[in-house]
């Protein structure tokens, strides 16, 4: 009993296993044959594409043709024009030029105004600074010069001084030579002097002689009474 | 006689000395007069003595010396003892026997004599003559300065 049932099972799974096979062949067969139909458009898509592409790229050609002609064209006829408008142009940019230096140099005379008028009130400020300066300046100048005065006098006073102290000696040591010459010369003076007063030079007799003679004037004077 | 001992004031000082010395030591029985006098010294006070020393001689004989005239010679150099000589016999002969010599020396007179006796004076030097000569004949003398 069990053997048939499980033959039957058996026949029974042998059914099942049959209809799914049958159903996945079927499914193979249904995705190959839409994988070949994939495969077909897409050719055929490619083939639309490239076609396209050259399409696209012969109107590109064309085009840039065209737009160079056209170019070559208005390039061509701006050139005349330019030539043409080229004195114009000269002028215009002249004029243009003209208004933009005469503005500049209004604007510059404006600020050169300005600039002067500012200049003109810094220099009254300078100018009082400076004064004032000046004034401080010179007062103490006048300080210093007033010090230096009185210390040059002092200067001056000492120096004098000096110089006058040095005068003396100078005249003392003038003086000192003077005597001393005339002390070299006193002797031969004195034998001058003695000479004419004796009529010769000096002997110990000869003093002797004028210490009698003395003493003996002496007596007729009355000195011993 | 007095004059044969006594010619200048320095003499007579020396004798005064002596007596003062002989005075102290009058009653001295070892004091020597002849080692303690000089010689000139004791002469004199021999001679005038003309007997027995004794204090009053000696008090009386002192006074008599410091009582001699003096006269006073400024010269411009020592005298030597011959000038002394003549200058004393000279002054024996013209003014006193007993006048004393005193003398100075001042060198800046050059020669004669300075003069004084009894508070009268005489300038015989010669610096006093060459002043005259100097002031008498100045211009010609300085003539020798240049």
């Amino acid at each position: 009993m069990d053997s048939f049932i499980i033959l039957y099972i058996m026949v029974g799974l042998v059914f099942l296993l049959g209809g799914e096979m049958f159903v996945a062949l079927w499914a193979i067969f249904r995705l190959t044959k839409k994988m070949t139909e994939m495969k077909k458009q897409e050719i055929h898509l490619k083939e639309n594409l490239a076609e396209k592409e050259n399409k696209i790229l012969r109107q590109a050609q064309d085009k840039a043709g065209n737009i160079i002609e056209d170019a070559i064209v208005t390039a061509s006829k701006m050139e005349k024009g330019a030539k043409i408008n080229q004195e114009e142009l000269e002028k215009i940019l002249r004029e243009k030029l003209e208004e933009v230096a005469d503005r500049v140099m209004q604007s510059y005379q404006t600020q050169l105004e300005k600039a002067k008028e500012k200049d003109i009130e810094m220099f009254n400020r300078v100018s009082k600074g400076i004064e004032d300066d000046l004034n401080r300046h010179t007062e103490n100048l006048k300080n210093i010069l007033a010090k230096q005065t009185v210390e040059s006098q002092e200067i001056v006073t000492q120096k004098l001084d000096s110089a006058y102290e040095t005068m003396l000696a100078e005249v003392e040591e003038y003086r000192s030579e003077r005597l001393a010459k005339v002390d070299e010369q006193i002797y031969q003076i004195l034998q001058n002097v003695t000479e004419k007063v004796l009529g010769k030079t000096l002997s110990l007799d000869k003093h002797q002689d004028l210490i009698i003679q003395a003493l003996e004037k002496a007596k007729k004077e009355n000195i011993f009474k | 006689m007095l004059n044969d001992f006594i010619k200048t004031t320095e003499d007579r000082d020396t004798i005064l000395n002596s007596i003062d010395i002989l005075s102290d030591s009058l009653y001295k029985t070892n004091f020597d007069i002849r080692k303690n006098l000089t010689p000139s010294a004791y002469q004199f006070i021999q001679s005038q003595a003309k007997g027995r020393i004794t204090q009053s001689f000696l008090i009386s004989l002192k006074q008599n010396l410091q009582d001699l005239p003096v006269l006073s010679l400024t010269l411009a150099f020592p005298p030597d003892e011959k000038m002394i000589e003549k200058l004393s016999g000279w002054v024996k002969t013209n003014v006193t026997d007993e006048t004393l010599l005193d003398f100075e020396i001042n060198p800046e007179i050059l020669g004669g004599a300075l003069i004084s006796f009894n508070g009268k004076y005489l300038d015989e030097s010669l610096s006093k003559k060459m002043e005259e000569i100097f002031s008498n004949q100045k211009e010609e003398l300085l003539k020798t300065l240049n």
